[in-house]
């Protein structure tokens, strides 16, 4: 890779595989459906306009002279992207499914080929740093396998989209949406009446909003469409009734699977997943136990599985059609509390029941101390509860904000498609949905991340070490 | 233990805890807030116990938060 300007050629990488995975599927959908298949062909040849001009206006913008060319550029995009759009759609009569899904490929292949780069087999790799020569080879030669196939599963999905979607702006409303024969499907969404509407808003997520019991608007996932199709059905009711535990085991399960997947074979040299699966494993040892110490091989394992299983619990909400568990607080707030239990537990055991208890009452050892007591307990015990509500509440917030974001962007696309504003809409609307998820990814990251470090720290609060024993003398004095 | 710097584990655990100091601020009164109603409406006890258990959930908020800015300022 040219390491001058690795974001131009990442760029011009993201382009050609786009280019490749727009011809494959084109060829794939042209027999039964020319017509979605010129769709992606001519989806894919804007967007890759929108980044070709949209370099070339950087490049002129940057230099910092004032080009004629700029002006002539911005027109240029302004003209062939949204003008191209706006023609297809209005004068050619194309589905706007096959044409965003080609429109979305390179902004997919950028996102893809940015996530490889941090964790694939090149010289900027975070992971390749023990991988052999034949495990990177082999890895090279997998992913682009691996991306094309889920490409194509996506795809597929997308194509299917069941009856069951519902716009956001109109679920949010709460009524029932009157539409055209030809692209509303007429199950209406459980939740709240919420309503159904064009099967074409299914673009990302395949597609839509509804209200669940607490009257916030989510995307629906499989188990609500899954409810659509049979709402009779007792087992379907009950898992879709209790969803959050679905999707919490789901990510268990998961998480358990990958764990197992990684250390079956356990190599000296390891492998790309070994590897990786052991990098993630040292660097949240090694964040961890720079406040432990050597007491962090005891508690290790509850810090580092709670991290890695409220990554994968984050991280399963941004796949299409699944729920982040967290977006719940009943979650969160379990998490937390068991959380709490632990560091409570190991206060007691490290420190004794009357230990515990001194603790508890801020360690009274003259008489302004014990006169304190009915004071300083109280203080002491709702300053630990607190902890654990603040845990829950932080996860949940963000997760359940960025679950709303997304709803009300992919909302919005979809009104703004109704309202036939779907050329100059489109475009920004779907960038700056694929921006929230991608900061999504990151925040699943950093909330998963801060969840565990506070655990961590919580328990040192509660651990008898020099520094702290040395603190709380001086707080006593 | 090789690969990071303390300094840059430091720094995470910071972000950690100084962002977590705004919900112990807001939660500790209002943990006290409801406990105290709780108490109030199965034990009978006297409605100014609510109040009094809000302001030592200010308090406990006000001396976790204190605690916790030492803490992030404490080096590995």
């Amino acid at each position: 890779m040219d390491q001058a300007r690795p974001g131009r050629d990442i760029l011009d990488r993201a382009l050609r595989t786009s280019w490749l995975a727009a011809l494959a599927l084109a060829a794939t959908v042209a027999p039964g459906r020319p017509r979605d298949a010129a769709a992606i062909l001519a989806g894919q040849l804007l967007a890759f306009l929108h980044f070709i001009s949209l370099r070339k206006i950087v490049k002129l913008f940057t230099e910092g002279r004032r080009d004629p060319r700029l002006a002539l550029m911005i027109a240029a995009k302004v003209t062939l992207v949204y003008g191209g759009l706006a023609a297809l759609i209005t004068l050619g009569g194309v589905r706007y499914v096959p044409l965003c899904a080609g429109f979305a490929l390179p902004f997919l292949m950028l996102f893809l080929k940015s996530i490889m780069l941090a964790l694939g087999a090149g010289p900027a790799s975070l992971t390749a740093r023990r991988a052999t020569e034949t495990a990177r080879s082999l890895g090279n030669a997998a992913k682009p396998a691996v991306f094309l196939l889920l490409l194509g599963v996506a795809v597929l999905l997308a194509f299917s989209a069941p009856p069951g979607v519902a716009l956001a702006g109109e679920a949010a409303h709460g009524a029932p949406a009157a539409h055209d024969a030809a692209v509303t499907h007429g199950a209406a969404v459980a939740h709240g009446g919420a309503a159904v509407a064009d099967r074409d808003a299914a673009v990302a997520h395949g597609g839509a909003a509804h209200h669940n019991e607490e009257g916030a608007a989510e995307l629906p996932n499989w188990l609500v469409i899954l409810h659509d199709f049979n709402p009779g059905n007792p087992l379907v009711s009950w898992l879709e009734k209790n969803q959050v535990i679905v999707f919490a085991w789901i990510a268990g399960l998961l998480f358990l699977l990958v764990s197992w997947l990684a250390m079956r074979k356990p190599k000296m040299v390891p492998g790309p997943f070994q590897n990786a699966i052991e990098w993630m494993v040292e660097s949240m040892e090694e964040v961890c136990g720079g406040l432990l110490g050597p007491q962090i091989d005891k508690h290790f394992p509850l810090i580092g599985a709670l991290f890695f299983y409220i990554l994968t619990i984050n991280m399963l909400g941004i796949i299409p059609g699944m729920k982040s568990a967290t977006s719940s607080l009943d979650l969160t707030l379990a998490l937390a509390l068991i959380t709490f239990l632990y560091v409570q537990f190991w206060g007691i055991r490290n420190l004794g029941i009357v230990g515990y208890l001194d603790h508890l009452a801020g360690s009274p050892r003259d008489a302004i101390g014990w006169a304190m007591l009915p004071v300083m307990l109280p203080v002491h015990v709702l300053g630990e509860l607190a902890k654990p509500v603040s845990l829950s509440c932080r996860l949940f917030g963000n997760i359940f904000g960025e679950d709303t974001l997304i709803v009300v962007f992919v909302g919005a696309t979809a009104l703004l498609i109704k309202a036939s504003l779907v050329a100059l809409a489109v475009p920004p609307m779907a960038g700056i949905t694929a921006l929230f998820m991608m900061l999504q990814t990151l925040t699943s990251i950093v909330q998963a991340l801060i969840f565990s470090l506070l655990a961590t720290v919580y328990l040192y609060m509660m651990l008898p070490h020099e520094a702290h024993a040395h603190e709380e003398a001086h707080e006593t004095h | 233990m090789a690969g990071k710097t303390p300094k840059k584990v430091t720094g995470w655990r910071q972000v950690g805890l100084l962002s977590s100091i705004p919900f112990i601020l807001a939660l500790a009164p209002i943990i006290g807030l409801v406990i105290g109603q709780q108490l109030e409406r199965r034990f009978r006890t006297p409605s100014w116990l609510t109040y009094v258990l809000c302001g030592l959930g200010f308090v406990a908020g006000v001396r976790e938060t204190i605690k916790i800015v030492k803490l992030s300022q404490q080096e590995d």
